[in-house]
């Protein structure tokens, strides 16, 4: 096969350039996939990582991964301008919306910008066997990717509450980070 | 055995669903192969007993208690419900700052009935803004004319006064100075204190007319005139007293009262204030001398010397007359060479020789190329016995007058041809 000199200049993709053009090659199956689907291709990840990498490495890894999500998601489906009232208001509405889970807010403190979150139906979790310990890493990339770019400061995130762990929500501390 | 182990286990799985104290038999004394079910309702109670007061801390709304342990399979649908009440309280405190984008999902019945009272929280509350402004512009038109008004009411030349009827003070006055708030000091300003003298008049007012016009002077020839009506006042029975100085207005009365009584040529009262004080005189039952006076050869000395020395001639003729009599008697002039005097407290006789004296010195003037003389008749008005009218007194006055005019003509006749004599010779 003859060489395509335009394929040796191509610059690495980036998730923004994944993420286009989604529904071009889905004209007939749609934008949406079965949760058991979603499941299938995150689990395997997780489990293929996990023999790679180790644990600690694989949750690094996923919580690193929905950050960028996190960060994609806050510039293309919500509005930064907004008020903070509003913009958890729409975050909340996109976040059902989408089928990602149910988000609520059960305390904010406005001095500090420490949230408590609870996400219920979750895509990654919810209905899973009791495993006793949290595995929503990647949710807790994506809450602190989503505030840090709404407020600009760096946000961590901390499940202390999953589906695994016996709960019926994940419940996540969404701080500022001190470093 | 079997019964005594099923026994055994059967009472304490009794105990764990209904006992409030649950009695846990001693697991050791059961046979091994019934050990294993020993032990998991121990495990039953534990998860028993944690549901209880989880169960019990949400239904008294504490949402801070103990949680119960991760792997208890029957807490979990009310940790859900726990997790929807945090949500829920987090959602209320947001609704009562104001923010009304919050909705329930997923909770039935209840999701319905909160986001309809949201809806209508906000519906409300923006009909209440909107209410608000509309008040607050009204407000701010209604504080703009208020500013007017009292701006009006301080440049108003009136005094505008209120005062307590119970206290007999001052509460309001529209010239108070500016940081004078003595109010219920009489002399609690130097504007009223010193321009108004009568203020106590004011003070002590109390008559329950409902509108009450009055004149008072301040003793230094300045009059005000008050409008004094009942009202009440923050709440208290008052009157309030506007009082506008009418001192100009009563000058320029008085100039024009003056103007309309007086002759201008001479200064002495003319015909209709003679006519006013005869009738006055009539009216009362005054007893006056009335002397009529005709001034002789006036429209000889206008046509032969114009009019410039006919009036000359009629001043000097009323000094003439002025020196006999008082500045208390009315001279009045009634027509161009018609005269009046009203004397009070005098005789028919004494009049008649005081004019007779003024005549005499009148026809005695020299400086002059013609004649100097008035004829005049004199009658008594006599009080109340008088049934003559004005007319009438003037008629048979005149007829007086006419005779001394006759005998005048008879003596100015002789004078000329004395004269005429005297030029001959």
């Amino acid at each position: 096969m003859s060489q395509n000199i335009f394929l040796d200049y191509k610059k690495a993709l980036t998730l923004d350039d994944y993420m286009k053009n989604s529904m071009e090659g889905r004209r007939n199956l749609g934008n949406q996939i079965p949760i058991t689907v979603y499941r299938l291709f995150e689990n395997s990840f997780r489990e293929e990582l996990k023999e790679t990498f180790g644990e600690e490495e694989q949750v690094r890894i996923f919580r690193s991964a929905g950050f960028r999500a996190g960060e994609y998601f806050t510039r293309n489906f919500l509005d930064i301008t907004l008020p903070i009232n509003e913009f958890l208001a729409l975050l909340c509405e996109k976040m059902e919306t989408l089928r990602i889970g149910v988000l609520h807010i059960e305390e904010m403190d406005r001095d500090t910008g420490r949230f408590i979150l609870t996400v219920s139906e979750d895509a990654d979790c919810s209905g899973l066997p009791m495993l006793g310990e949290t595995v929503c890493s990647y949710d807790e990339g994506f809450l602190s990717g989503i505030l840090t770019t709404y407020t600009g400061k760096p946000y961590t995130a901390l499940e202390t509450d999953c589906w695994a762990t016996g709960d019926r929500v994940c419940r996540f501390c969404v701080e500022v980070s001190e470093h | 055995m079997e019964n005594r182990n099923c026994q055994i286990l059967f009472e304490y799985l009794k105990s764990i669903l209904y006992d409030s104290q649950i009695e846990r038999p001693d697991l050791a004394n059961l046979d091994s192969p019934y050990e294993k079910l020993g032990q998991g309702l121990k495990t039953l109670q534990k998860w028993v007993e944690e549901m209880r007061t989880y169960s019990a801390d949400l239904s008294k709304g504490y949402l801070s208690g103990i949680s119960p342990s991760e792997d208890n399979p029957l807490c979990m649908n009310l940790k859900n419900l726990h997790a929807s009440l945090n949500h829920l309280t987090w959602q209320a405190k947001q609704v009562a700052e104001g923010d009304y984008s919050q909705k329930v999902s997923y909770l039935g019945e209840f999701s319905e009935a909160f986001n309809t009272m949201i809806s209508q929280l906000k519906e409300r509350e923006d009909q209440l803004k909107a209410e608000k402004a509309e008040i607050e512009k009204q407000a701010e038109v209604l504080n703009s004319y208020n500013e007017l008004l009292l701006e009006l009411t301080r440049k108003q030349r009136e005094w505008i006064i209120i005062v307590d009827a119970a206290t007999r003070k001052i509460v309001y006055c529209n010239k108070r100075i500016s940081g004078c708030d003595e109010v219920n000091d009489k002399e609690y300003c130097r504007t009223c204190g010193s321009r108004l003298p009568f203020v106590d008049k004011i003070l002590c007012w109390g008559e329950k007319e409902q509108l009450h016009a009055w004149e008072v002077n301040d003793g230094d020839s300045h009059y005000y005139r008050v409008t004094t009506f009942p009202l009440e006042w923050k709440k208290r029975k008052a009157y309030a007293h506007i009082l506008m100085d009418i001192t100009d207005e009563k000058l320029e009365a008085r100039s024009l009262q003056d103007k309309a009584y007086h002759d201008a040529l001479t200064g002495i009262y003319n015909r209709v204030y003679f006519d006013e004080h005869m009738e006055r005189v009539l009216q009362d039952g005054k007893t006056v001398v009335l002397g009529y006076l005709d001034l002789d050869c006036l429209k000889t000395v206008n046509d032969k010397f114009g009019h410039g020395e006919g009036d000359e001639y009629i001043r000097r003729f009323i000094s003439t007359v002025q020196r006999y009599f008082r500045t208390t008697d009315i001279f009045a002039r009634i027509g161009g060479d018609e005269f009046c005097l009203i004397l009070n407290n005098i005789s028919k006789k004494v009049a008649e020789e005081k004019l007779t004296a003024a005549m005499v010195e009148f026809q005695g003037y020299r400086d002059r190329k013609y004649t100097h003389g008035f004829s005049f008749g004199v009658t008594e008005v006599r009080g109340r016995e008088e049934r003559r009218t004005l007319t009438e007194i003037i008629n048979q006055v005149d007829l007086a007058m006419y005779e001394c005019k006759r005998k005048n003509k008879e003596f100015y006749k002789r004078q000329q041809e004395a004269a005429d004599e005297n030029l001959g010779n």
